[in-house]
């Protein structure tokens, strides 16, 4: 049910004049009812009392010498032109004289009575009783008089009621409309202002002043207010947009917010690009938890609970040495929406009000997946340096040693006169120094292939093959080895002279390492492997056992000291595989189960970067 | 000295610095007898006994192996290590004689229970010199349960 204090103010205002209208009316009708008996009944009683003394004035006589036809001649007289239906004297004893009105069934009492009045619905009954001039009782007089109807007398009221509703309403009406336009106008013109305002958030809008009363005051105070509100309204937008600005600019830096319970109150544009999620689908919903690696969290609240001595799970994990005011900066692992996995360096600060309370924290993180990865490249390259400067010096010293041994051993021989041995001590001398300078050539050649590449072309695969083999015709030749090629090779966009290298080292190796094979046979070719190109030159050779898989690809690594060459060729396929891009391995069950170097070759080429590098 | 020739196993695959070896070995007057293997797991095969090295009248269980570090197949190290785990291996004296002077390597070599751990040296006057002394202490001077 709606409440009378939920109604407008306009209707509140109807209801009241309505309600005032009614007791108005009620006021009528009492004022009706008290005027019918105090001021009607009284003056028709008066009046017919007043006929009644002219009547004893002039009956009196008559009844003293009993002339009764006088007494009926004076009723007649006096009676018929009045509203008196019925007249009767009497004497001290009996009805003496009767005066009726034509038509009229109503008979006089047979007896009289003592004076009085008596009123009926449509008529009033008085007795007077009449003397002589010497103020004896010698009769009574009745009369019997028609009251004006009370419809006529209703109608009156009626009009009345009428007259006053009307007043009522004339007056209801211009006071209604005094309240419209003095109360009920500047009222609904502020509310209006007001709504706009809340509306359109539209400062700008003004409540119209157009008097001195409480209500232009209330307005102008109201636009007052509304100019001061408007104010700090741009002011704080203005604050909140830079701050916006500041947050949203950092599209390179994750800015998550948070209450004091880790529920997420802001999420920054550099957040919603990294992470993945959009602001509004985590702030007031997902506690920042949700995008820290699980374990990772399990395993630092291991060891908080150990170094805080307490229990220490969950969100307060990711904020219990902010809260004790210790640095919390640290790299950890972030998990984006897709379930993807970066590093981040992560700065948790706690946000204090003015009293020192915490009001949430705020944690800065930067990805620094690349800078892990180039920190994890760039150890890779160094330890790769450092293998070569070992591999280097050890396989460079090693015909030094050979060369200052065998001149020593020459010298002294010499200066002893011992001859035979000095022919094959100079052939060892010179080996090694062949050794050496084959050692420095491919050395140099090693680290063109870091440096120089040549510009990516198409190559059709099957060409370059048929050019290898054309190239090695006489070792394969002199060997007798079959070589089958795939015949629908694809091209690839790479450096030929150095993809032509790669094939003709695998080549070259595959003849070399046959190890007595009675049919040797190798195939060139390629296969689909989880979605990428796999070629690969497989020989039915020595083969390679598990544990040599990855040495065979090292700088100068041989697995046979005997056989012919430096042990350079796969480290060079390597690099220059590597230097694609590519990876390259080996695939073998292990002795005279053959080989199968399988190498891949991603769609882009060598970057300009990489060719500087 | 009991005049039984010592049984050395040389342990390289350059047979340039094998040959060194042996020549400043015998100029060391040290009777010794020195055999030669050229990778890791002839090495092993070797101490072992097994393979083309079982008849131990002709491959006799040697008093000292000169181990070189960087071996094909099974490297140095490796045959280093599966000897200092073998009990019955584990008494024979390993020097490690190599081209290698990387720390890195002498300190791998002494974590795995090498006796000696010598750089070869470039000039022929100090590999004779070094030769000598090796043969001398661990031949003559040192003194081992065999």
């Amino acid at each position: 049910m709606t409440s009378p204090f939920h109604l407008s103010l306009r209707r509140k205002l109807i209801g009241l004049i309505l309600l005032s209208s009614v007791l108005a009316l009620l006021c009528v009708t009492l004022a009706a009812v008290f005027f019918e008996t105090t001021t009607f009944r009284p003056r028709v009683v008066e009046s017919l009392n007043a006929e009644a003394g002219v009547l004893e004035e002039v009956l009196s006589a008559s009844l003293d010498f009993e002339l009764k036809d006088a007494a009926r001649r004076g009723l007649n007289r006096h009676c018929s032109d009045r509203n008196i239906v019925l007249a009767a004297l009497y004497n001290t004893e009996s009805l003496f004289a009767v005066y009726q009105r034509t038509n009229t069934a109503v008979n006089p009492p047979p007896f009289p009575e003592a004076s009085g009045h008596v009123f009926t619905a449509q008529q009033l009954a008085l007795w007077r009783p009449v003397r002589n001039h010497e103020g004896d009782l010698i009769g009574h007089l009745y009369l019997l008089q028609d009251l004006p109807p009370l419809r006529a007398r209703l109608t009156q009221y009626s009009i009345m009621a009428g007259a006053v509703l009307l007043a009522l309403a004339v007056v209801g009406g211009v006071l209604m409309s005094g309240v419209r336009q003095y109360f009920l106008r500047p009222l609904a013109a502020l509310v209006d202002t007001a709504v706009r305002v809340t509306r359109h958030n539209d400062y700008g809008v003004r409540a119209p002043v157009h008097r001195d009363d409480e209500l232009g005051q209330l307005a102008a105070a109201f636009n007052r207010m509304l100019s001061v509100v408007g104010q700090r309204d741009a002011a704080l937008r203005e604050a909140s947009t830079r701050i916006q600005n500041v947050f949203n600019s950092a599209t390179e830096v994750i800015i998550v917010a948070t209450n004091p319970k880790g529920l997420i109150t802001v999420f920054n544009a550099g957040a919603e690009r990294i992470l993945g999620y959009r602001a509004d689908e985590v702030v007031g919903r997902q506690t920042v938890e949700m995008f820290h690696l699980g374990s990772e969290i399990e395993e630092r609240a291991a060891a908080l609970s150990g170094r805080l001595g307490r229990k220490i799970e969950g969100f307060e994990t990711l904020v219990a040495l902010t809260r004790s005011d210790q640095p919390e900066a640290r790299e950890c692992t972030f998990v984006r929406k897709d379930g993807t996995q970066l590093k981040v360096h992560l700065v948790v600060t706690v946000m204090q009000d003015e009293q020192g309370g915490i009001t949430g924290y705020l944690g800065v993180a930067s990805d620094i997946t690349e800078l892990k990865r180039k920190e994890e490249e760039l150890q890779r390259k160094n330890a790769e340096l450092e293998r070569f400067t070992y591999t280097v010096s050890h396989d460079l010293k090693s015909p030094l040693i050979t060369i200052k041994g065998f001149t020593g051993a020459l010298t002294q021989d010499v200066a002893a006169g011992r001859h035979q041995r000095l022919e094959g001590d100079l052939k060892r001398i010179a080996a090694a120094t062949d050794k050496m300078a084959d050692l420095l050539n491919d050395l140099l050649e090693l680290s063109r292939v870091g440096r120089i590449v040549n510009p990516p072309v198409d190559v059709p695969l099957g060409d370059l093959v048929r050019e290898v083999l054309e190239l090695l015709d006489g070792p394969v030749r002199e060997s007798g080895v079959a070589v089958a090629v795939q015949p629908d090779l694809p091209s690839m966009h790479c450096d030929r002279q150095r993809l032509s290298e790669v094939y003709q080292n695998l080549v070259e190796n595959a003849i070399r390492y046959m190890g007595g094979q009675p049919e040797p046979r190798i195939e060139i070719g390629m296969r689909n492997q989880d979605g990428s190109r796999v070629f690969f030159v497989r020989d039915n050779g020595l083969g390679i056992e598990p544990r040599y898989h990855e040495t065979v690809f090292g700088l100068f690594n041989k697995l046979d000291a005997k056989t012919p060459g430096t042990g350079i060729g796969l480290a060079l396929a390597r690099r220059i595989i590597e230097v694609h891009g590519g990876k390259i391995w080996v695939e073998s069950e292990g002795l005279k189960k053959g080989s199968t170097f399988c190498f891949t070759l991603p769609s882009t080429p060598p970057s300009r970067k990489e060719k500087q590098a | 000295m009991n005049g039984e020739p010592l049984t050395i196993l040389l342990v390289e695959d350059n047979a340039d610095h094998a040959e060194l070896v042996k020549r400043n070995l015998e100029d060391s007057k040290v009777a010794n007898q020195l055999h030669h293997v050229e990778d890791g797991e002839a090495a092993l095969d070797y101490l072992h006994g097994r393979g083309v090295y079982a008849d131990r009248a002709r491959y006799p269980r040697p008093h000292l192996v000169l181990l070189d570090l960087r071996l094909p197949r099974i490297d140095g190290l490796e045959v280093l290590k599966q000897v200092k785990s073998d009990p019955q291996l584990r008494t024979i004296p390993v020097v490690v004689l190599t081209t290698s002077d990387a720390e890195r390597d002498m300190a791998l070599a002494y974590e795995h229970n090498a006796n000696s751990y010598l750089t070869k040296p470039v000039d022929f006057g100090r590999f004779s010199v070094l030769l000598k002394d090796l043969g001398f202490y661990w031949l003559a001077w040192n003194r081992s349960p065999v």
